[in-house]
């Protein structure tokens, strides 16, 4: 083999190689910026999913056969598990609080203390600081349900909806309450919209919207205020 | 001498070059393929977190179906064994089959309810389930005789499934509340590990599982009875009739009650044992004044909401008679909703002999306009119209229950109405309409 030859076989391999090596280049770079695009995803979802399985059962009260026929000798007791903070969340609002019964957890069903105890107060907020959606695990305890380290939230809006239904009502009309005021029936939708962009990519930006119907409607005297 | 030339020797081939070039080359082909192939992993493994979370949301889904499709069916009327509508006594409805023991001393209770099992053991109670293949329900509504009818299973294995469990509220019997888990599942399963196995013997092997639990209510059809056997708004007129009332039952005693005069130059009226009273009520200033009283005030005393919601319950079951129905038109609304509250609206005409409602199933029949019995009817229940009429035809007729006009009661042959407590007592702590208790809704691990 001439020297001639063994160059301008190199030259070719080379030309070969430098082609494949730019396409693989490519392909990293896209596979990272995928990897990222999961990343974000996987995180937006992971938050969005919890939000939506936790607030969809928001006020459930382990006792709310308590509701049905009750027996005015033993006194009426609404659902202790009712309110939200805040009571309208309207577009724009970063942060919702909500109790829920978990008293029944481990014990048999019906189990439940009347009273919202640090771990039935949970909620959800944004910390604009770092730039993190927050998960009230506990009143008062607040703990980063996305990683700042990969996910800078820039927009978390938790808008609560409500339409009340007025209570059918038969000589006593409207129904009204132990204050005097009517009595409906409030049913609740909260709508979550979660806008993010990759720490390590700006480009990298996704949102995603969801919206769910609260399983537990509350009862309610509306008076005028 | 000429030589011939020899011929040149062919050229020698030259050897292959490059060879090693090519060589290398083509490992790093191969090493790149091997690179790009790992990359398409992550591809790979986002599309089963979608999958699951796919199949988490349908078995969510499928729970929340299991919820409604329950609440919807214990309202309903008869069912067969696959939860079909049906016209045979020997089918019984959907609460009564997995709520409490259909018989008479149920009332006795203060309306509690008791889940049916099969068994002695509680994983023997009746699971009521649901295939749900491209929106049509394929069903189960198992029986004490018959706990785990057949369920038709997709050959592929696809749908959704979901699959019902009956609970005491908080563990005890409460007056008017029952539990109930729906467990639903992303895919239907097969045999002892399917969603809708008919015990808990074995966890489902399906794809997801979700189990939403609900407190339902009784919202009552009649939630107090009335103290008399006939009660009309204005006057009761029997004049060219004869009306025989009785009431034998201490804790009401009133046998006619009505906000204007009772005419009844023959009739004969009968209060409880003992009582020395004949139980009549005439003039009574506030029925008379319910009976006029605007925006329907007659019947939200009665029947605790105003006419249009009523009818609109999920457990009513409303017939058009704007041109007036007979006993005919009624035939299957009667045979299909043996325990539903019919609503009439419209005038009835009772006119051929039949027999209404029983001690076990009493009838209650709200007619929105005039109610017309002139034929050999047996009637067990109560029964509520705008007026009524006892019209010749009627001699042999009788009301077990109690009787109801807003406005007038006439009777132009003889009209025999005796009050029956325990038929009144069905009808009160046992007929409405199931509704969600608000705040009942929750994930559970009980399914």
């Amino acid at each position: 083999m001439s020297i001639v030859e063994l160059m301008v076989g190199i030259t070719i391999s080379l030309f070969i190689l430098a082609g494949a090596t730019m396409l693989l280049t490519s392909q990293l770079a896209d596979n990272r910026r995928l990897l990222l695009e999961a990343q974000v995803q996987q995180d937006l979802r992971a938050a969005s999913d919890l939000i939506a399985r936790d607030v969809r059962r928001a006020g459930y009260w382990g006792q709310a056969y308590r509701h049905v026929w009750p027996d005015p000798a033993n006194g009426v007791v609404a659902n202790p598990y009712r309110d939200t903070t805040p009571v309208e969340a309207p577009n724009g609002t970063t942060s919702l609080v909500y109790d829920r019964s978990i008293d029944e957890e481990g014990q048999p069903l019906g189990t439940d203390d009347n009273a919202v105890t640090a771990p039935e107060n949970v909620g959800f907020r944004l910390n604009a600081n770092n730039r993190t959606i927050e998960a009230q695990v506990s009143r008062g305890n607040w703990q980063a349900l996305t990683d700042p380290a990969v996910l800078s939230v820039t927009q978390f809006n938790i808008v609560l909806n409500s339409r009340d239904v007025a209570i059918p009502c038969g000589v006593q009309c409207p129904a009204l309450g132990p204050g005097g005021c009517p009595l409906v029936q409030r049913a609740r939708d909260v709508t979550v919209v979660i806008v993010a962009q990759a720490v390590h990519d700006a480009r990298v930006r996704r949102s995603l919207s969801d919206t769910v119907r609260l399983r537990n409607d509350v009862t309610l005297e509306l008076c005028a205020p | 001498m000429m030589h011939r030339a020899t011929p040149p020797a062919p050229p020698r081939r030259a050897p292959l070059r490059g060879m090693a070039a090519l060589t290398v080359v083509m490992v790093l082909f191969f090493v790149m393929a091997l690179v790009a192939a790992y990359t398409s992993r992550n591809l790979i493994f986002e599309q089963r977190i979608s999958a699951n979370t796919y199949r988490a949301a349908r078995a969510l889904a499928a729970a929340d179906a299991g919820v409604d499709w329950t609440l919807a069916m214990l309202n309903s009327g008869r069912v067969d064994l696959n939860c079909q509508p049906s016209l045979d006594p020997a089918d019984i409805d959907f609460r009564s089959r997995y709520l409490s023991s259909n018989s008479p001393a149920e009332a006795v209770v203060n309306g509690g309810y008791e889940v049916i099992t099969w068994g002695a053991a509680p994983g023997t109670r009746l699971y009521p389930a649901c295939i749900n293949r491209n929106g049509v329900l394929t069903c189960v509504c198992p029986t004490v005789a018959t706990p785990a009818p057949a369920m038709a299973v997709p050959a592929d294995g696809i749908g959704s499934s979901f699959r019902v469990s009956f609970w005491l509220p908080g563990n005890a019997s409460r007056p008017g509340a029952m539990e109930f888990a729906a467990r639903g599942c992303a895919s239907p399963g097969t045999g002892n590990t399917a969603c809708f196995a008919p015990s808990n013997a074995a966890m489902p092997a399906v794809d997801s599982m979700t189990s939403a639990l609900t407190t339902v209510g009784l919202l009552r059809a009649l939630p107090v009875v009335p103290k008399a056997t006939l009660t009309a708004g204005t006057v009761v007129d029997a004049t060219a009739g004869d009306l025989r009332v009785g009431n034998s039952d201490a804790t009401s005693g009133l046998t006619v009650h009505a906000g204007g005069a009772i005419t009844a130059p023959v009739g004969q009226f009968e209060g409880p044992a003992g009582s020395g009273s004949d139980g009549r009520l005439a003039s009574d200033a506030s029925l008379a004044t319910l009976a006029a009283a605007a925006n329907e005030g007659w019947f939200r005393a009665m029947f605790g909401m105003d006419p249009a919601t009523y009818q609109r319950q999920p457990a009513v079951v409303r017939v058009n008679c704007a041109a007036g129905c007979t006993l005919a038109d009624l035939a299957n609304v009667l045979a299909g909703h043996p325990r539903n509250p019919i609503w009439v609206e419209g005038d009835l005409n009772l006119a051929t002999a039949g027999v209404m409602g029983s001690a076990v199933d009493p009838l209650l029949l709200i007619v929105n306009g005039n109610l017309t019995v002139a034929a050999d009817l047996q009637i067990t229940g109560f029964v509520h119209a705008n007026a009524i009429t006892w019209a010749p035809g009627a001699e042999t007729a009788r009301l077990r229950g109690a009787m109801a006009a807003a406005s007038r009661f006439t009777a132009t042959t003889i009209a025999t109405l005796s009050y029956d407590k325990a038929v009144l007592d069905i009808i009160r702590l046992r007929y409405g309409s199931f509704v969600r208790a608000p705040g009942s809704w929750n994930l559970t691990t009980v399914n």
